[in-house]
Formats: structure tokens, sequence, C-alpha cells
């Protein structure tokens, strides 16, 4: 099967446009949250705001108070899906633009992330496509493009995978009991009951260990065989699905699932 | 595919592996704080270290405080309906927000009165002020309202209560793990410490609609 940079770039497109319209209706859910009787009041956070100029504070108050904020959410949302339904030629370039903006704003509104790793993630995925949209006649802006959403993803399992493995605490399996039963993760009883052993604690550990050491092979592996790829494709899209059942991160599946097109487009290079 | 190709990204992950095992500086740049999300960080669940964790406490005088609780609390799974957290998962989002925010204050904390080695309560005068002036402590405190608030509800009324709050570090560094796994069976290495313990605070709550709080606040 082969993989063309404009279908991948659809692809990515359309999985990250769906993500950051659920984004944006969990934020809309939120909005009480938002207000002047909520957390993130806006009159708290402008004294964080006083080390930038008078202009970028003026642009940040005009989009981001309450209830402005309700505004810039609601049209991400009608541009996440103004986007999931224009073909990926079609697409304006200030769509993709509108939507790395606003994301890059509604971070500033959490004080720089709202959710960690998916907001790096999404992020990640806009910068690469909104460039590529720039110039969508040039095979070089398209390569590198795809090339750096492809290496961002496959280092973010690489570098978790690594850290992870030079802690004791991980290779025992000790940890990921820890943070199973941690209040912040807190995960549905059944998975503690099933990771209750020290076997099975171990073995779980050991499987997502091995998956993020080794998840380069999701771009080498194509010199193997080309279903190495896939292979490793479809256990990542399984491990983040278990992330939203055991962890509540639904956010990360979304953002990660859109890099996929780009590692299996540059993974063809090196079948 | 060339071998040189090749090589160059095994050389490539083999930089990454180096750059992973080093420690990088802290930051404490509040613009590069905020502007965070553009250098990404991929260390996920590396550190084995402490979570602190928010508690309250409310009554109708300072006198009546009792037991505390846990503020931010992740959501029970409803089983037949998980599936639909796929797409919207608001409620265990804000609570991760919200442990955020807890962290951040802890982390300013570090940075006005050095490594924070046990309980804060009692910061007296001039270090006080500034920290309940700070936008973390400001924003936790909002935090514990707006939950009070939320978890108090739905009685339809306003009240004048006390409040107080307090961060706890608690350190989850050693599972026991045996056949029933259960809170029992968790052994944790050292006692949680209290590294921070706020004030009584008095607030007007609003239990009601939002908006009419709103309305009657101004």
């Amino acid at each position: 099967m082969i993989l063309l940079a404009e279908t991948a770039f659809a692809a990515s497109a359309k999985i990250i446009a769906l993500g950051v319209l659920f984004q944006s209706i969990e934020l809309i859910q939120l909005r009480r949250t938002l207000n002047d009787t909520g957390v993130w009041q806006w009159g708290v956070l402008t004294e964080e705001f006083k080390i930038f100029p008078v202009l970028f504070r003026a642009i940040l108050s005009l989009t981001l108070r309450y209830p402005n904020v309700l505004v810039l959410l609601g049209l991400r949302a009608g541009v996440g899906f103004a986007v999931i339904v224009t073909p990926w030629d079609s697409v304006p370039v200030l769509l993709l633009l509108y939507l790395l903006l606003s994301t890059l704003l509604i971070c500033l509104r959490f004080r720089g992330t709202f959710n960690g790793g998916s907001d790096y993630m999404t992020v990640v995925v806009l910068t690469g496509l909104t460039i590529a949209r720039v110039a969508p006649a040039s095979i070089w802006v398209s390569t590198i493009c795809l090339w750096y959403i492809a290496i961002q993803s496959v280092t973010s399992y690489f570098v978790a995978g690594v850290v992870k493995i030079r802690h004791r605490e991980w290779r025992t399996g000790e940890a990921l009991a820890c943070f199973l039963q941690a209040a912040k993760y807190r995960a549905p009883k059944l998975v503690r009951r099933l990771l209750a052993e020290r076997e099975t604690s171990m073995i779980a550990t050991w499987a997502m260990l091995l998956f993020e050491c080794l998840f380069p092979l999701a771009l080498f592996g194509a010199a193997i065989s080309p279903i190495v790829p896939l292979a490793f494709i479809a256990i990542a899209g399984l491990f983040h699905f278990s992330n939203v059942y055991i962890f509540g991160l639904n956010r990360f599946l979304f953002a990660w699932a859109a890099t996929y097109p780009a590692i299996y487009w540059c993974s063809q290079l090196f079948q | 595919m060339e071998t040189s190709n090749i090589l160059f990204l095994a050389l490539f992950f083999l930089l990454i592996t180096a750059l992973a095992c080093l420690k990088g500086p802290q930051i404490s740049d509040r613009r590069v704080q905020l502007f965070r999300v553009l250098f990404p960080s991929w260390r996920f669940f590396d550190v084995m270290g402490e979570t602190p964790t928010l508690y309250y406490r409310v009554a109708s005088s300072s006198e009546d405080l009792g037991e505390w609780q846990a503020a931010l609390e992740k959501p029970e799974l409803r089983s037949p309906y998980w599936p639909f957290n796929i797409f919207l998962n608001s409620e265990t989002n804000f609570v991760l927000a919200g442990y955020s925010l807890v962290e951040q204050l802890v982390s300013d904390m570090g940075e006005m009165y050095g490594e924070i080695q046990g309980e804060t309560q009692g910061v007296t005068g001039r270090d006080s002020e500034e920290l309940e002036r700070s936008v973390s402590f400001q924003l936790v405190d909002n935090l514990v309202r707006f939950q009070i608030q939320k978890n108090l509800q739905p009685t339809p009324t306003e009240a004048k209560l006390v409040y107080q709050f307090k961060v706890r570090s608690e350190p989850i560094r050693k599972v026991n793990q045996t056949a029933a796994w259960n809170q029992e069976a968790v052994s944790i290495a050292g006692a949680p410490v209290d590294i921070l313990v706020s004030k009584s605070y008095t607030h007007n709550f609003y239990f009601g609609e939002p908006e009419r709080a709103a309305a009657r606040r101004v």
C-alpha cells in the first residue's frame, strides 16, 4: 500500500481537526471554570501577562477574557468541523492558522498548557500542516513537514520509554502499580485488580517499555517488512485507547493518531 | 534507503537517548513557562516522586472546621458509557488541570522559599502576603472555592462560610503488591507531609445558578 503525501496530510488534518473540535467542546463544557467566579478568572491571570507588551496584552484581553473566550472556542470548533469536511487541497491556510493560533492562545489562558502532552502534540501537528499548506506545491516543504511530525511522534514514544527504563521502579513493575492507584490517575477497579500481582504488573510494564523503546522501528521497520510500521501504529492506537480507559487521557488519542499518517509516509522510504 | 541514511537516523536516536538521560535545566522564566507548548517535553511519568494533593475543609465558623476532604477526585468511570469518554471527558481533564495548578503552586513556593522540606503553615508577615498575592495561590484558592460550591450544591441558597485548604505531598514510591489490591495493601514510604496550610478565609458562597451568583456579586 503506497501512501501519497497528499493523502497523509489529508488524513492527519482530519484527525487533528476532530481532536480540536472535541477539545473545544470540552472547554465550552467547562465554561463555568473560566468565568469571573470560576477558577481561571481573567482578573487573576492578567497579573501574569504584565510581562508582555501592551499591544499583545490587548490582543490577549480581547480574545481570552470571559465571555470572549467562548467565541474563540466556538469558532475553533466550527473551524475544526470545516477542516474535517473540506478536501485537503481546498483547505484555506487561514483555517489551519486559526486552529494553531487559537491553540496557542488557549494554552496561554491555562498558563502554558491545559492538558500537557496532548497540547504539545496538537501544536506540532498543526504547525506541520499549516506550513505544508502555505507551500502546497513544494515537495521539499511537504517532505520536511511530514518528517517533522513523524520524528516528533516517534521521539515522544522513544523518550518516554528511555526515561522510564532507567528507573528501577519501572523495571520491577512497581511504578505502573503506583500510578494506577495514585489519586490523580486512579485507574478503574478492574485494571487495578488485574495488575494486583507482581507478575502481571511486570509483564504489562515491560510490554509498554519495549513498545515505547522499540517505536523507532515504526520508521526503520519497513526495511524488514512493510507490515512492521503498520503493526507498531496499530499497537500505538491500542495503547492510547487503553490510556483513555485507564487514565482518562482522551486528548492524547487524537493528537497522536494525527501523526500516524506522517509516520507511515516516512516509513515508506525504508521499504 | 541508503545505508548512510539509516546510519544517520540511528545516530539521531542515539543522540535522543543521550539527551533523554540528561536532566535538563529547570527554566523558571515566566515567558518561557507561558509558551512552553512550543518546546515539547516527552518525559512522561518519569518521576517517581510525590504528588501534591489538595484538601479543604469548610464550616459555618472557624471553630467548627472539621475533617479535611480531597478537593480533586477523578470521576468514577461509568462502565457502559466509558467509550463516550474517548470524545468528551471534560470532568477528568478538569481534575488533571486542577492538579497542574497545585503542582505549579508548589513549584512557585519552591522558588520563593527554596526547597520545600515540610509544613509551610504559619508563613507569616511579608512572606505570607507575597505567597497569597501570587497568581498560583489565587488560582488554587479559586479552585477550592469552586469545588466547595460544586460539592455543596444543589442547595439553592447563599451562605457565609469559613474554609481552609492545604497542599499535602503524598509520596507514592512504594507499593506492596499483594493478591488483594486495595488501599490497605499500599504501604507508602514515609509519611505524607503538609507543605502548605492556608489561613482560614471567610467567603460568601452562592449556591444556585452561576449567572445569578455573578449578578448578586455585582
